[in-house]
């Protein structure tokens, strides 16, 4: 294809847009509208899962060892759990550790208690691992694998939360998962549409163009590149209105639900973004592609 | 040039638009198709155009087979040809220069080859002044001369005209008839689907008379036939 035919086609593509400017302002408002409820969900959805996550990670695995157990052993131990994929974090806590943490918070320095077990460490042997899974529903098949290990003496877990916040957890991902599909259902069929319709009172020009010999391409390409063009202006609007509009709402739940704090925590604009902005994106310029695509297929039978 | 073998063209159940229809059209021939409506001359300019499929027989038109013919071949089968129709359709939101251009883009002529060609054709059609107007800024008559100029700029070796003064008082279907037999005094065989018997009668050309699908005179220098 010459360059000054490229040229052409991207010239007319950008022309049709203004050339039937109520049509592609109403195909930019319907895609705007349907990305922006598609977001506005989107965004609560992975919050949700985000404090499900953060919830999961409370849920530690508290693992004990076997009394005269060395240093190394308990190393190659942590070792071995570390390598696990489902593991989240892993701290190891020595006796001592635990016991000064433990003082600190019940025996006030200079305190009796304090005095008579400063060089009598009560929880000896406690030795331990503070495990958290990355997802709460592995749980049991780690505890099962930590207790196999040598050298371990109990495993400790929380399986009531830990089966609470599995079932949680389930209900959020299939009910987003509903959500989501039908929202995105009827934001390909309404955006389509949309398109489709402004491509259809067209139909005489592409007929025209097919008369004279215009291939399917050369009729096709300055159609695609106006769904193209909408797609991303369409997107575009919800994903910058709604990065604004996410951090006022944050902000403002932050302080006026102020039991909020600690209880629940939102993700930073930028994580959120992370996957919404190429998802939001996708979607504006695919369905926009699509659509245009499809459409004009339709009228190049002449 | 054009070559016609039996065709037939059914649309239902019904009679066939065109029924076993032979023609053929030498090259740098005028030929007038004339009959009452829904004669089935429209649908012959259909068959030409590969708008619509034959149901039956076969169609030569400048050394391609119509009826064997692929989908994605069409584009470059039709800028063989030239078409006017009744009602121009001109792109309306373009200007005279860029629907005339439009012809020479789809083929993929460079820009400064358009620059020289469509001036040149515009001239030829008397059209040169206006080349910045709209279609909608122009009366019937022009707007059928850059309908003509659009045809014939890639100078297509036929030009198929359906009812091209269908829509124009008398003195300007004489001009563009005129225009018509200019183009083909170049060499380009002109095929006119039209029922305006002035016309028919006044060019003395080759006539072929359709009726119900059929073709029932074919005359060199002949008249318009209430068929």
């Amino acid at each position: 294809m010459r360059p000054s035919t490229i040229w052409y086609i991207l010239k007319q593509g950008v022309k049709n847009i203004w050339r039937n400017w109520m049509f592609s302002a109403a195909s930019v408002l319907t895609m705007a509208a349907c990305i922006f409820l598609f977001g506005l969900f989107y965004l609560i959805v992975i919050n949700v899962n985000f404090n499900t996550q953060k919830a999961q990670e409370k849920v530690p695995i508290t693992v004990f060892f076997e009394p005269g157990t060395t240093q190394e052993e308990m190393d190659w131990v942590g070792e071995q759990i570390r390598a696990r994929p489902d593991v989240e974090t892993i701290t190891f806590e020595s006796a001592d550790e635990g016991w000064e943490k433990f003082a600190k918070q019940y025996f006030p320095e200079g305190s009796a208690a304090a005095d008579v077990f400063r060089d009598d460490n009560p929880l000896t042997g406690s030795d331990n691992y503070q495990v958290s899974v990355n997802d709460i529903s592995l749980q049991y098949d780690l505890v099962r694998y930590i207790e196999e290990l040598p050298h371990v003496r109990e495993v400790k877990q929380a399986e009531r939360a830990a089966e609470f916040l599995t079932n949680i957890s389930n209900m959020v991902y299939y009910v987003s998962l509903i959500v989501i599909g039908v929202l995105l259902l009827i934001s390909i069929f309404l955006i389509s549409n949309t398109v489709s319709v402004g491509i259809s009172v067209r139909s005489e020009e592409i007929a025209i163009m097919k008369y004279i010999g215009a291939t399917d391409h050369f009729v096709r390409a300055p159609f695609v590149l106006e769904g193209i063009i909408l797609g991303v202006v369409g997107a575009s609007i919800p994903l910058v209105s709604l990065y604004y509009l996410y951090q006022e709402v944050v902000k403002w739940m932050m302080n006026n639900y102020s039991s909020f704090t600690g209880a629940v925590s939102f993700l930073s604009v930028e994580q959120a973004y992370k996957t919404f902005l190429p998802v939001g994106l996708l979607l504006g310029v695919g369905i926009g592609l699509l659509s245009s695509f499809f459409t004009t297929k339709k009228h190049l039978r002449v | 040039m054009i070559d016609l073998k039996d065709v037939t063209k059914s649309y239902g159940k019904g009679r066939p638009a065109v029924n076993h229809v032979n023609l053929h059209v030498e090259q740098g021939e005028f030929v007038f198709v004339t009959g009452l409506s829904g004669s089935g001359k429209s649908t012959l300019i259909k068959l030409l155009l590969k708008e619509l499929d034959s149901t039956g027989g076969s169609i030569t038109v400048a050394g391609e087979r119509l009826e064997t013919m692929k989908h994605r071949r069409v584009s470059k089968y039709r800028r063989k040809l030239g078409v006017v129709f009744q009602d121009f359709r001109l792109l309306k939101d373009r200007n005279v220069y860029e629907n005339v251009a439009f012809a020479q883009r789809v083929i993929g002529r460079p820009t400064r080859v358009i620059r020289k060609r469509v001036p040149e054709v515009l001239q030829e059609v008397g059209l040169a002044g206006k080349y910045k107007s709209l279609p909608d800024e122009l009366s019937g008559g022009e707007q059928q001369r850059v309908a003509l100029a659009r045809a014939i700029v890639n100078r297509p070796d036929i030009l198929l005209a359906d009812e091209p003064t269908g829509n124009l008082d008398p003195k300007t279907s004489d001009e563009i008839m005129a225009l018509l037999e200019q183009i083909n005094g170049r060499g380009t065989t002109v095929l006119v689907v039209t029922h305006n018997k002035e016309i028919v009668n006044a060019m003395k050309k080759r006539v072929v008379t359709m009726h119900d699908g059929v073709i029932v005179s074919d005359e060199e220098k002949g008249e318009y036939h209430e068929a």
